[in-house]
């Protein structure tokens, strides 16, 4: 045997003429008592191991050679596993992998080494800045797809193991406990090997050294670093919003302040008639509060409810004891007289926001500095005021990208995805109410598990899912009243509503069609078909023939 | 010819030849599509991979959550992934759950040919592409894969018949077809003479045996009526075969998707019952379509009385002798989903049944799906078994005489493979384990059992391992 010395360890071993192999077809070398699988595509060879881990037979020389999705591959010719010629990984199965050897032509001739390409023995790290549920969601399906091909740490802001957001409401109203609303306790992060840091932020990204910093001061290295840091609720700029007894509805932790705050108080504001905030202030009347809601907008939830729809809902809030203050633009938070009140001292709107220690505040456009005063009513800009002893802020939601952008990540509104949720640094993906996709952001949990699904592929290295967008669909949850809205409701000039009014049952249905084709469903008083509607939105198809009953739901 | 990107509802594998959709729009026969067919009639509880016990409602349910490609099925149910068995229906189940759900699903062939494989026959026929490159330049994109590369070979070899090693063609098979024998567990190869009609003369028989004992093989008599060599190592097989052939034997094509065997009953010569000659018609059907290849294997039978010994209705053809002539019985199969092969024609004489086989294959050739046996393939043959009698037996799409006369191109162009390739040197240097030592695969080890060789399993050659 010929050899071609360039170092003692890294030999060059002669195998054998390029042309001793036909174009695209693979033969077994013996160099150095090793079984070497060559292969030739047209000039370029590779060289892996020759045993099929699979049969444990020396047959992988004797496999078709192929691509898959651009990359060179040979498949087993015992049971057609595929092998990446390049990487040695096996495609259907993310845990084998077959060694690689160094190969090249020279002169007309292959030669091989016989020291396989060293492979990074450790396990490959993510970390995961978000403990809520669209980084757990994809920290799931990642453990699924392929279960230990990383060493996972989970940095979450909050004190609480990831729980369902979603049901806050209920929580606040008394209907669930914190208890039946947690996701994945304690034990499920310690089965799963996760290592999780809770009460913990992460406050830097050092991109360079693939390293982020928490609060705490503690370091973790990644391969893979995902992004799910969420959303903070919007403070409105107004002077006094750093009252005590201002509070946001976001966390459990603001949940908890709620509760502790119905002890204490009698009235409460809510400022914002979305759909947050009506769940909130429901919670709240359900608590025994005497509840009045702020909204500046003369239609409720108006992204999500035409006027029609909005009346109805408002009449029925209305007939249950909320109070409404519509098309009413808060001007300040006042201070309650001193000694106004007695008792304890409900939390300012404290930040639990991920992600994000440096920049503790909400957003403080205005006056929201921490104060040790009481909030005591609300005025608006006409000059009116309620009085009240607890504001909650519900005037929406916005991405918090603050980490993001601090470690030069392309940011918007969110922070910038492609269709595979990775972001403009290739090892950092995003997922969640945090991620900017095609110009939009998204506030409910369908659309964010979507995302979770398509990321979890790609960091499984499977390289297959592409999330292109959600058609995005609500329901409110506030028990006896059955409300659901999805995709285009409102309508356009192009485009024809079809309504049905059934005062005496308390329905209200509204469908917008454009091209035989159903664009948005509103539904008010009868939801069964939510789902119905929702898919005929989804799947984009004719409806012609179901034009007739279509507000009259599915048939049979 | 046809638009590519049409979107396959119910019937995935529709296997209409394009000149059938002429007379599609009038035919009677649409009635006939109103039974779920194929893959769509199982139940939930029906177990499709047997290797990994995986139903075919956990299939439904992986991809429900969101399992759309065939690698993120295997990925999740590990169906498909042991011996492969069902790899074809776990695709057709996917293809069929997806169009279910309103997604656009296709057979395109693989990523590198947006064409089914019928479509891709009647290209290269019309085409008149004679190599993989050809088919490529025009029809495909990237290197290719080990789906199209043997769906091609296959092709070529229905359409052309030249020899399959030839080194464009080489590249292009499966191991099996590429080093014409089949490969075993330990990377090993199996030799199959062929034993036309499973009659064979008691020299042939003791030359198989000295064969076998030169070469220390291990030797079974196979359900198809003729005996299998195990334990041949690749060097091996070029001096195995000329051994066969210079003893009059020929390759009996068990490593191709092409015609295996045909079984046959003793018959009218001996048996007190027989009605007809079944070994005799049972040989001239065998060697008529010897090296026949096809989108799958293919297994004939012929028994010479209603009692069947030879099993022909478990055959893709079946050929019972009755007082008058011959029944053809037709898409057959005995393997992982048995069948009743189905009565196509009675009565027949030698001549007009030798007509119709040759219209049925040559159908089959054309309209199946890769890897789909006649069973699966009439299963979802739009018009099922009243359609096939109309192309067969009618002629309603006016095709007969063309398959019959690609057939007859077929059956001149007849060589056997194992005799060419022992005549080319190119070839034969090949046939070696290491393309740089004349040294055998040490891997390679057996033991003995009842009097023969056989693998070692994982468990003995550890211990052989600590041993030595």
């Amino acid at each position: 045997m010929m050899k071609v010395h360039s170092g003692r360890a890294r030999t060059w071993h002669f195998v054998c003429e390029l042309d001793e192999l036909l174009p695209q077809s693979g033969a077994a070398a013996l160099i150095e008592g090793r079984q070497i699988a060559i292969f030739r595509l047209k000039d370029q060879v590779y060289a892996l191991d020759n045993f099929d881990p699979n049969c444990g037979a020396n047959v992988l020389a004797r496999g078709l050679i192929g691509d898959q999705g651009g990359e060179p591959v040979v498949a087993s010719p015992v049971h057609k596993h595929h092998f990446s010629l390049a990487s040695g990984r096996c495609l259907e199965d993310p845990g084998q992998s077959v060694e690689v050897f160094p190969a090249r032509v020279r002169d007309g001739c292959i030669y091989v080494q016989s020291a396989a390409v060293r492979r990074k023995a450790r396990r490959r790290r993510l970390v995961v800045v978000g403990n809520g549920m669209a980084g757990m969601k994809t920290v799931e399906q990642l453990l699924e797809l392929a279960p230990g091909a990383y060493e996972i740490t989970v940095f979450g802001a909050e004190s609480h193991p990831n729980y369902n957001r979603i049901l806050l409401s209920p929580v606040l109203a008394g209907d669930k406990q914190v208890e039946d609303i947690i996701l994945n306790p304690i034990e499920w992060y310690r089965d799963k090997n996760v290592a999780l840091h809770l009460g913990d932020c992460v406050v830097a990204i050092d991109r360079t050294r693939r390293k982020v910093r928490s609060a705490r001061g503690i370091e973790a290295s990644y391969d893979r670093l995902l992004l799910a840091t969420g959303s903070r609720p919007r403070l409105l700029p107004v002077p006094g919003a750093g009252l005590q007894g201002v509070v946001t509805f976001r966390d459990l932790q603001d949940v908890e302040t709620m509760l502790a705050a119905v002890r204490t108080c009698r009235r409460a504001v809510v400022i914002g008639g979305g759909l947050l905030g009506l769940e909130a202030a429901n919670g709240l009347m359900q608590q025994g509060m005497d509840v009045t809601v702020v909204h500046l907008s003369d239609i409720l939830m108006e992204r999500q409810l035409d006027r029609e729809a909005a009346s109805l809902l408002q009449t029925s809030l209305e007939r249950r004891g909320l109070k409404f203050r519509m098309g009413a633009r808060t001007a300040r938070i006042l201070e309650a007289p001193a000694g106004a009140r007695t008792g304890e001292t409900i939390g300012a709107a404290t930040p639990t926001l991920e992600g994000d220690a440096a920049n503790s505040a909400k957003d403080q456009e205005g006056g929201a500095q921490p104060s040790s005063a009481h909030v005591g009513g609300v005025r608006f800009d006409d000059g009116s005021e309620i009085a009240t002893d607890l504001v909650v802020m519900a005037a929406g939601i916005h991405p918090n990208i603050d980490l993001a952008r601090s470690a030069g990540l392309r940011c918007d509104r969110g922070v910038l995805v492609n269709d595979t949720l990775q972001t403009f640094d290739p090892c950092i993906y995003a997922v969640g109410e945090c991620v900017q996709h095609r110009n939009n952001t998204y506030g409910l949990v369908a659309p964010l598990f979507e995302q979770a699904e398509v990321c979890a592929t790609h960091l499984a290295e499977l390289g297959i899912g592409r999330y292109r967008g959600s058609m995005v669909s609500t329901r409110l949850k506030i028990n006896g009243i059955d409300l659901f809205s999805a995709g285009d409701f409102i309508g356009s000039a192009s485009s024809e509503s079809l309504v049905l009014r059934d005062a005496r049952r308390g329905v209200y249905k509204r469908v917008v069609i454009e091209d035989n084709k159903l664009r948005g469903a509103l539904l008010y008083g009868d939801v069964k078909d939510a789902s119905w509607y929702a898919e005929l939105i989804t799947a984009n198809r004719d409806i012609g023939a179901l034009r007739d009953h279509l507000l009259s739901g599915r048939i049979g | 010819m046809n638009d590519q990107t049409h979107t396959q509802t119910l019937n995935l594998s529709s296997s209409r030849a394009p000149e059938s959709a002429a007379i599609a729009g009038s035919s009677p026969l649409q009635a006939a599509r109103l039974m779920p067919r194929g893959v769509a009639a199982l139940p939930p509880d029906a177990q499709i991979c047997s290797c990994n016990n995986v139903s075919k409602g956990a299939l439904c349910a992986a991809i429900e959550a969101g399992c759309t490609t065939m690698a993120a099925l295997k990925s999740a149910t590990k169906a498909a992934t042991a011996c492969g068995g069902c790899s074809s229906l776990v695709a057709r189940l996917l293809k069929h759950e997806l169009a279910r759900r309103g997604v656009a699903v296709n057979n395109h062939l693989c990523e590198h040919f947006s064409y089914s494989r019928q479509q891709l026959f009647h290209l290269i026929k019309a085409g008149q592409l004679r190599s993989f490159g050809a088919v490529m330049d025009k029809h495909g994109r990237g290197i290719g894969c080990d789906v199209c590369k043997p769906t091609i070979a296959s092709l070529l070899a229905s359409c052309w018949n030249e020899f399959i090693l030839e080194p464009d063609k080489a590249v292009l098979q499966d191991t099996n077809d590429y080093f014409l024998a089949n490969l075993q567990r330990d990377g090993t190869y199996s030799v199959v003479p062929r034993i036309p009609g499973g009659e064979i003369t008691p020299d042939k028989l003791i030359t198989i045996g000295m064969i076998a004992k030169q070469f220390g093989l291990y030797t079974k008599i196979t359900g198809g009526q003729r005996i299998d060599l195990f334990g041949a190592r690749v060097h091996e097989l070029p001096r195995i075969w000329k051994a066969l052939v210079g003893a009059g034997f020929e390759s009996g094509h068990a490593y191709g998707k092409a015609v295996r065997t045909v079984k046959s009953c003793v018959g009218s010569t001996w048996c007190r019952y027989g009605m007809q000659d079944s070994v005799g018609f049972a040989i001239d059907i065998e060697n008529r379509y010897k090296g026949l290849r096809a989108p799958h294997k293919l297994k004939f039978a012929v028994s010479g009385c209603t009692r069947e010994c030879a099993e022909a209705q478990s055959k893709d053809v079946g050929v019972i002798a009755t007082e008058k002539g011959w029944n053809l019985y037709v898409c057959g199969n005995g393997g992982m989903k048995p069948r009743h092969a189905d009565l196509l024609a009675t009565d027949l004489d030698s001549a007009l049944m030798i007509r119709y086989i040759d219209r049925f294959l040559m159908f089959y050739i054309r309209t199946a799906d890769r890897l789909q046996r006649t069973s699966v393939w009439l299963d979802n043959l739009e018009g099922g078994l009243g359609y096939l009698r109309q192309v067969v037996i009618d002629d309603a799409l006016g095709i007969a005489e063309e398959l019959e006369a690609d057939m007859a191109r077929l059956v001149n162009s007849y060589t056997c493979e194992w005799k060419r390739a022992i005549d080319d040197p190119q070839t034969m240097k090949r046939f070696r384990h290491f393309v740089n030592s004349e040294q055998d695969d040490d891997n390679v080890v057996f033991m003995q059992e009842r009097g023969q060789i056989r693998p070692v399993t994982r468990l003995e050659r550890e211990r052989l391992q600590e041993g030595g």
